[in-house]
């Protein structure tokens, strides 16, 4: 897996600001985004066949994604389960090639 | 003095002797943040207190130099209103921390050491060595990922360099980055902080806690709540860095800008004194708090030590700031007015209304106290005595190991990873002697190579010297370009052991010898000490464990890497190396003799490093250099390739692979007292192998006499084998095997 | 006949498209930065290579949202040519302008190197100086080029004729060997089913004169500048 981070922001991230109130409280998203399981992921053999060499026979399949952690600002956790269901279909994913789950955290809690 | 004292200069790396010379000059004790700021500009890395007396031994002026040392890089002037501009660097403690991160950071500083004198780079080259395969396997694969990883992000082509794998590189691999550039003459630009009042605008990347050294930046901490502590490594982003370039490029349309300085190690401190101090009199007074920062709870200290990549300084004629910020605003990058010119002659820095520090420029630049070393010849390497070797056998199965061994194997699974065609620029690609890059609008070529053999270096760091300015040139030549200058990046163990710096004595004296007989001016260069057994305190500084005198641990190979490049008017009239047309003939220019010693035949067949390096002689090398251009530049050859490691017989398998066109020789019969091992596989300088068509032979012929150079008749051109009568007969197929199966 | 060449941050084949466009071609030049929203009256926008945007998230991801491409897609939609090299192919698939996407090399590795294409569709604006299944030697330099779709767009890109190159030996037979991103059907560039938006891996521009090993690369360029006007004519 590989973080993320974009530094010098294209214009895009502005335009896409929510309008928000000050009192929204901060919600931590946890989003794992994985290569769909028909495509080939090149990767995920590579680190199996590591894994096989360093005796781990047990593995029987790997794939390799991406972890992204986006802070945000919502009034509900449903409003943010929407937002970050958007940000996944419209940017964080690519549907064609993979799959996404996120979960949502807010005052460290997992829910 | 204080135990506490005591503490904060180990942490700084200063000793106390040096700190009583910061006393004495300021005439009061230095503050913590004054004392990180010297402590890293003192260091070896950014002030050559080990090397400098030698250095200056180097010469470095010539009729094509327009910048020689003492700049972000040295230029040339190419012709056409053009200059080179171009230097290398090492990066080999970060790249032994951390592979990836450290070979493309030192891949992201030596580009911006290039856009710094306004010229866009058109090539990079890396040179790499590394412990014996598998061991180091992680990282050659970290080092090449990560050359590649910056430079296909950027766009740069990776047009060339070396590989080789020794034992001595097992602990400390070396990775050396060149980069080239092109920038008209009178755009040049120096990094010079003319003009009192004049703004310093700090543009790029924000500033954040990478790269100060772990240790002190753990024990100056100023923020004791702050429990982070963050490593050494610093992480690359080539994406800023091509918006960087590109708006840097963009500032050359106006005149706004006064100079252009990167930062990197040392970060702001060493830019803005470097910047400073390369004008008389002039200061700068800074402000860290307008300093934009990529995370909180940063100190002063912080904020001058930080070596955040991809960050420049640039010098702003006052009044025209709004100018420079709109050009970095295109491409989404932050910049910021940080201070200003001034003509006290110090640097001041403040945060805020609080006063940080305030140090003379010329103690940061140049106070530190020149080390005393002395150096001690090293014991003679073991003698080699040829007449107690097995004789050679079969000199075909001896030709497919070496081969496949890791020095002479191909490099294609290498290059292939790095984007050499970027640019549409790149005339002749790496896997031959020397890259080509033609310079467009002209018919100009740029030849570029780099090279070392650092076995000649250890068994004879004089001569070993001499050989890797000789081979680099020659590399140049057999492309029919002219050599122009040299970089050179040295690589030693620690010098605090008199046979270290004997051999950088040594080494240096070598360089100068080679250089000044060839007519090339050294413009640029680094120096890179302690790569010995693993110093913990990175690039900067000697190693702090309480190591016994003289205790040999793992030592490199002294490595001298030369960076040369050479021109060609016309690079319609370059020269590959790969044999073009059957029935060609194929020669043999210089003479051959017994030199075996260090030779790749000795280590591979025999698993010796002895002996004697071969002997140079540098009248002959430009002897026969200048025959090769002669022919070259009348059209005479075909082809042309250097005979280096492997000897003849090697250089021609690689005629023949490269050009796909096999030869067909009579018997090899040395005259004594040559030996037939040494014919095939001696690694006597000063020789390639060309081919031509048989109505060129009469011409090149009366030109070799004219140069008073020897040719002799290896064979003829065609088939599918190399074949030796009576000797042995390899299909080219089996050739190809050996060489392309061992590095991928 | 006015080539546009668009710019984004991290682009970097945009000079060399532009040094073929410009000084081999003879052709008129103009660069299109991403920001921009204007084409600027182009008859042929160029999606050159490059890592626009770092390609941090997905190769193209976030290109695709550049002020510039808004209208690249009503150009493409009034059927003007779109041309993605590289990168621009890349972006072309994430902006749903053709179908699919590029994914990492099978190799894991970036791969610069030359490779053979069988042209399979000479018919098209893009390679009307193409012979009828002619090998075409044009370089690659990418790291995330594989091109995947699933079954069933794969079948039908198949059925209609949309791919236009696919990696092959010298003889022009397609080989797993000569395969050298792991593309399914060894793909290395495709159309839209109206013939205007092609998107390719290799590099043409890498190769449109002789002194850098090959010319094969003009031939797809003639094309454009031959067949651009009567295309928007239509």
């Amino acid at each position: 897996m590989r973080s993320l981070r974009c530094s010098a922001a294209p214009s895009i991230w502005t335009t896409w600001a929510p309008n928000l109130s000050s009192r929204s409280p901060a919600v931590i998203a946890k989003i794992v985004v994985t290569p769909k399981p028909v495509v080939n992921d090149p990767q995920g053999i590579t680190v199996k066949q590591g894994l096989a060499t360093l005796g781990f026979r047990e593995v029987s399949d790997v794939r390799v994604g991406k972890y992204i952690e986006v802070n945000l600002e919502a009034g509900s956790e449903h409003e943010a389960r929407q937002r970050v269901e958007a940000m996944c279909k419209q940017l964080l994913a690519n549907h064609v090639i993979e799959d996404y789950r996120f979960e949502i955290e807010t005052d460290g809690r997992r829910r | 003095m204080s135990l506490n004292t005591q503490r904060r200069l180990r942490e700084v790396a200063l000793t106390p002797d040096e700190y009583l010379a910061i006393v004495e000059e300021l005439k009061r004790p230095p503050n913590e943040v004054e004392l990180g700021m010297l402590g890293v500009l003192w260091s070896e890395h950014c002030s050559y207190k080990s090397s400098k007396a030698l250095l200056r031994r180097l010469p470095s002026t010539g009729a094509a130099v327009i910048q020689g040392p003492g700049e972000n890089a040295g230029a040339v002037n190419i012709g056409e209103g053009w200059a080179a501009v171009f230097k290398i660097e090492s990066h080999n403690h970060p790249s032994a921390i951390e592979p990836y991160q450290g070979a493309a950071t030192g891949v992201g500083g030596i580009i911006r050491d290039i856009i710094a004198m306004g010229a866009r780079p058109i090539a990079l080259l890396d040179s790499l060595r590394f412990g014996p395969q598998p061991a180091s396997s992680h990282h050659v694969e970290g080092v090449v990922a990560g050359i590649g990883g910056y430079g296909n992000c950027i766009g740069i082509p990776t047009v060339g360099g070396e590989v080789y794998f020794e034992e001595c590189y097992t602990n400390n691999p070396l990775v050396n980055a060149m980069c080239v550039g092109l920038v008209r003459v009178d755009r040049l630009m120096r990094a010079r902080a003319e003009g009192t009042g004049n703004s310093l605008m700090l543009v790029g990347a924000e500033t954040g806690r990478d790269g100060i050294h772990g240790a002190s930046f753990a024990s100056l901490e100023l923020d004791e709540t702050s429990s982070e502590r963050r490593p050494a490594v610093q992480v690359g982003n080539p994406f800023l860095e091509k918006c960087l370039l590109e708006a840097c490029m963009d500032l050359a349309h106006t005149d706004a800008v006064v100079a252009i300085q990167d930062l990197g190690a040392a970060g702001l401190t060493s830019s803005v004194a470097e910047c400073a101090g390369r004008v008389n009199g002039a200061g700068a007074h800074i402000d860290v708090g307008r300093v934009p920062r990529r995370e909180r709870g940063m100190t002063p200290y912080h904020v001058m030590l930080s070596e955040s990549q991809e960050r420049m300084l640039v010098v702003v004629q006052r009044g025209r700031e709004a100018e420079v910020e709109a050009i970095f605003q295109a491409w989404d990058l932050t910049s910021a007015v940080i201070g200003h010119v001034t003509d006290d002659g110090h640097l001041t820095v403040v945060d805020g209304a609080e006063k940080v520090a305030r140090l003379p420029i010329s103690l940061l630049t140049d106070g530190a106290p020149p080390r005393r070393l002395i150096g001690v010849a090293a014991e003679q390497p073991p003698g080699l005595d040829l007449d107690a070797l097995p004789p050679l056998v079969d000199a075909g199965a001896t030709l497919l190991r070496l081969l496949a061994s890791p020095n002479l194997s191909s490099r294609r699974g290498i290059f292939r990873r790095y984007d050499h065609m970027v640019g549409d620029a790149t005339v002749i690609p790496p896997g031959g002697d020397a890259a080509m890059l033609r310079v467009k609008g002209t018919r100009l070529g740029l030849a570029v190579t780099t090279d070392c053999n650092s076995r000649y270096c250890h068994l004879d760091p004089h001569v070993g010297a001499q050989l890797a300015v000789a081979e680099a040139a020659r590399n140049l030549v057999a492309t029919g370009a002219h050599p122009l200058a040299v970089t050179d990046c040295l690589n030693f163990a620690n010098p605090d052991r008199p046979e270290v710096y004997w051999e950088m004595e040594e080494t240096i004296a070598g360089l100068a010898h080679a250089c000044r007989a060839l007519d090339l001016p050294i413009v640029s260069g680094n120096v890179s000490l302690y790569n010995e057994s693993f110093p913990a305190r990175g690039e900067g500084g000697p190693p702090q464990s309480g190591r016994p005198d003289g205790a040999v641990s793992s030592a490199i190979y002294p490595t001298p890497v030369v960076g040369m490049i050479g021109l060609i008017d016309d690079y319609a009239k370059r020269l590959r190396a790969g044999l073009r047309a059957e029935g060609d003939f194929v020669l043999l220019i210089g003479s051959s003799h017994n030199d075996l010693g260090g030779s790749e035949y000795l280590k591979v067949e025999h698993g010796l490093v002895a002996g004697r390096p071969p002997a140079l002689d540098l009248a002959r090398e430009r002897a026969v250099d200048r025959l090769v251009l002669a022919a070259a530049d009348n059209g005479l050859l075909h082809s042309a390739h250097d005979c280096a490691e492997g000897g003849m017989l090697v250089a021609l398998a690689e005629c023949c692979l490269l050009g796909g066109i096999g030869v067909r020789c009579p018997a090899i019969r040395p005259e004594a007292p040559l030996r037939m091992e040494a014919a095939f596989f001696g690694e006597s300088p000063s020789r390639f192998i060309v081919s031509v068509s048989s109505r060129a032979m009469p011409e090149l012929q009366s030109l070799a006499r004219r140069h008073h150079v020897e040719i002799s008749l290896l064979g003829l051109a065609g088939g599918d084998s190399i074949e030796f009568e009576g000797q042995f007969r390899l299909p080219l197929a089996e050739i190809r095997q050996a060489w392309e199966g061992a590095l991928t | 006949m006015k080539f546009g060449v668009v710019v984004f941050p991290g682009t970097w084949s945009d000079r060399d498209c532009g040094w073929v466009i410009d000084q081999v071609l003879g052709a008129e030049l103009q660069y299109l930065w991403h920001k921009d929203a204007d084409l600027k009256g182009c008859d042929c926008i160029i999606l050159p290579g490059g890592f626009a945007y770092g390609d941090y998230l997905r190769t193209g991801a976030i290109a695709r949202f550049a002020p510039v491409m808004e209208k690249i897609g009503e150009f493409a939609d009034r059927g003007g040519l779109v041309w993605g090299i590289c990168n621009g192919f890349q972006v072309l698939c994430e902006a749903g302008l053709l179908p699919g996407a590029l994914i990492r090399n099978a190799s894991l590795e970036y791969r610069c190197q030359w490779t053979n294409l069988v042209v399979e569709r000479t018919d098209l604006p893009f390679t009307s100086q193409c012979a009828t299944r002619e090998v075409i030697s044009i370089p690659i330099g990418h790291g995330e080029g594989s091109y995947f779709a699933d079954p069933a767009t794969l079948s039908r890109l198949e059925q209609r004729g949309q791919v236009v190159f696919r990696y092959c030996d010298a003889g022009g037979r397609v080989t797993s060997n000569a395969n050298p991103n792991g593309s399914l059907h060894n793909i290395a560039g495709i159309v839209n089913a109206r013939g205007n938006v092609l998107g390719m891996m290799p590099h043409p521009e890498r190769c449109a004169e002789a002194e850098l090993g090959g010319t094969d690369g003009l031939k797809l360029f003639r094309s454009v500048a031959e067949n651009a006007m009567k295309v928007l004519a239509s």
